[in-house]
């Protein structure tokens, strides 16, 4: 007996810490969905979990929730910034005042990928461990921004990052020239970066870019693994890849500063 | 007119038509809320003292259905002053509050036809006591600023305007008869054209919105109402505050109706997730408050509410207002009010 009213506070202490332990959610859409590519972004993420997004580029965006309530409340979290129980409350009031209906529940992970994979504009989060690559695929992706390790700066500023990657010639301060090296446009890490790094869509920057005459037209990888071997092998490099990719020893990811 | 309706009421048909033809996934939501208020109030405002009084609040029912991903209807019943509850002769009363078809083809391009409320400004937020800050309403709302719903369709739509700002517009045109709102708007026919543009940086939010509108029983008088807004939100804290102006044009007997003028400032402390405390002050010249049309008093109300919310949907509040006026001939008073009630 007393050995049960022992273990029953570290049981309970269990409970909580595994309550507790954060879940790993990643947004997702499906692989030929005609959002993927087309500038649809954090904010606009958002705006469509909440109501206020129904159409992107003539496609009409569904929303989907998980059926478990663990995961539905890292995602509203970690993509919305609310609480479960505000996300709850902010739909049950949306639904009354303004006619808008809130995201079904499409169920389970193996459900929610397969909502997403059938219909166009289905948005929907699993576990990150729960993505199956041929149904779904991220729709935002995290960054990071690499340099090479030779290079002593420990941060970079947003201004440095905006000129070298709208095509102008800029140095670090400590003398190196810098080597932006680019996505394709359409990569999603790029059109997170873009929106992100640079407060602009990538066609916005190359628009930008394209419009001046100095400029010169900077390097595209088609891989993230070719942009870490061409910052890896150049001093003054500086590009970006998503947040999971492993890098080599010759790169180091830096913050960004304001 | 009536040539105009019939075209546009067959125009947003045809799309219902085909919904029904083509084999479409209907989806189905059923919702609504309900709540029970106690209020005590110090005297009325003419110093007679008053009896404490306990009411339902309305009960909503609503059900929303999307006949495919670009058509919903929705329908909204309301019941009030229930006999067996409220301690007056009130007999009861069902109504169909809101019932109206809406088809979008786009954030930028959407109808709705039928019986709804205006889709303009931040106003139409204060409708519901249950779901507002407060259940003693601003005073902008509780006059002749607002077109609360009425029988008519609607274009409308909204439009991202660089990556923060957001411009959202309607046109709305009805003819009646049937106007439910507050003093002074029943029994009219109106249009109006409105918009609102606000942005959001940093955790502020800052809007203006506008609307005019022409009032056939009054002569076709001529409104322009213009609202100024904000929001700010850091650490638990949420400031909004809100100045609304409107100016009326002559009535068909040749009398300029009066300006109108009010304003709000409320800040909110989130003191954990279920717990808020809230305080408001208002001014402005307040028609029904004051019980006076055309040159209403101005009035000032001073506003405390402290909310649990246990959990989603659920409310339970305690407000204390302090009410005064202008007017020396007016006596300004002190109201407490308890609300339950439930979002479900």
């Amino acid at each position: 007996m007393r050995k049960v009213v022992l273990a029953f506070p570290v049981l309970l202490l269990a409970c909580c810490l595994e309550a507790a332990a954060p879940e790993d959610v990643v947004a997702i859409i499906g692989v030929n969905s005609p959002l993927a590519g087309s500038g649809f972004g954090a904010p606009d993420l958002r705006d469509a979990y909440l109501g206020n997004l129904r159409f992107w580029k003539g496609v009409k965006v569904s929303p989907v929730d998980h059926e478990d309530r663990a995961v539905q409340a890292a995602f509203v979290e970690k993509y919305l910034g609310m609480g479960p129980s505000e996300y709850r409350g902010y739909w049950l009031k949306k639904s009354f005042a303004d006619g808008v209906q809130a995201p079904r529940s499409a169920g389970a992970s193996a459900d929610v990928l397969r909502t997403v994979s059938e219909n166009p504009g289905a948005i929907g989060y699993v576990r990150a461990g729960d993505l199956n690559s041929s149904l779904a695929t991220l729709l935002i992706t995290d960054f990071r921004v690499i340099v090479n390790a030779a290079n002593p700066a420990t941060s970079v500023s947003r201004h440095l990052l905006k000129d070298a990657f709208s095509g102008l010639a800029s140095k670090w301060p400590n003398g190196l020239p810098v080597s932006p090296v680019d996505l394709p446009l359409g990569n999603p890490v790029r059109v997170a970066f873009s929106r992100a790094a640079l407060a602009m869509s990538p066609e916005q920057v190359a628009a930008a870019t394209s419009k001046r005459p100095d400029a010169a037209p900077l390097p595209v990888r088609s891989y993230e693994s070719h942009v870490i071997s061409s910052v890896a092998e150049n001093p003054g490099a500086v590009g970006y890849v998503s947040g999971s990719v492993r890098l080599v020893a010759r790169v180091k990811s830096v913050p960004i500063r304001d | 007119m009536r040539l105009a309706w019939i075209s546009t009421l067959l125009m947003l048909l045809v799309p219902v038509g085909r919904a029904f033809a083509a084999h479409v996934e209907t989806r189905l939501q059923i919702g609504g809320l309900a709540g029970f208020v106690f209020a005590d109030q110090s005297r009325d405002r003419a110093g007679r003292d008053t009896s404490p009084y306990y009411d339902l609040h309305p009960i909503y029912l609503y059900t929303n259905v999307s006949l495919d991903e670009r058509i919903s209807a929705f329908i909204e019943v309301e019941y009030e002053h229930a006999p067996q509850i409220t301690q007056s002769q009130a007999k009861g009363e069902i109504k169909i509050a809101r019932g109206y078809i809406e088809v979008a083809f786009r954030d930028e391009a959407s109808f709705r036809l039928g019986r709804f409320h205006t889709n303009f400004g931040p106003w139409s937020e204060y409708h519901w006591r249950l779901i507002t800050p407060t259940y003693e309403r601003i005073i902008s709302f509780e006059n002749q600023y607002v077109p609360a719903f009425q029988m008519g369709v609607m274009f409308f739509g909204k439009k991202a305007v660089g990556d923060q700002a957001r411009i959202s517009y309607s046109v709305w045109n009805s003819l009646g008869p049937e106007v439910h709102a507050t003093n002074e708007r029943k029994g009219r026919a109106m249009s109006n054209l409105g918009f609102e543009l606000s942005g959001t940086r940093r955790g502020l939010t800052a809007g203006v919105a506008g609307y005019t509108e022409e009032d056939p029983s009054f002569g076709n008088r001529r409104e322009y109402h213009g609202n100024v807004f904000g929001k700010a939100a850091k650490w638990g804290l949420t400031l909004t505050s809100e100045l609304t102006l409107g100016k009326l044009g002559a009535d068909k007997s040749g009398n300029a109706g009066s300006d109108l003028r009010t304003f709000h400032a409320g800040l909110e402390y989130q003191l954990n997730p279920a717990w808020v405390a809230y305080y408001r002050f208002d001014r402005g010249n307040d028609m029904k408050r004051s019980g006076r049309t055309g040159s209403a008093s101005e009035t000032t109300i001073h506003s405390i509410a402290l909310k649990w919310l246990p959990r989603p949907g659920f409310t339970l509040a305690g407000e204390y207002h302090s009410l005064g006026f202008d007017a020396s001939d007016l006596s300004g008073y002190r109201k407490a009010v308890v609300l339950a009630g439930v979002v479900f």
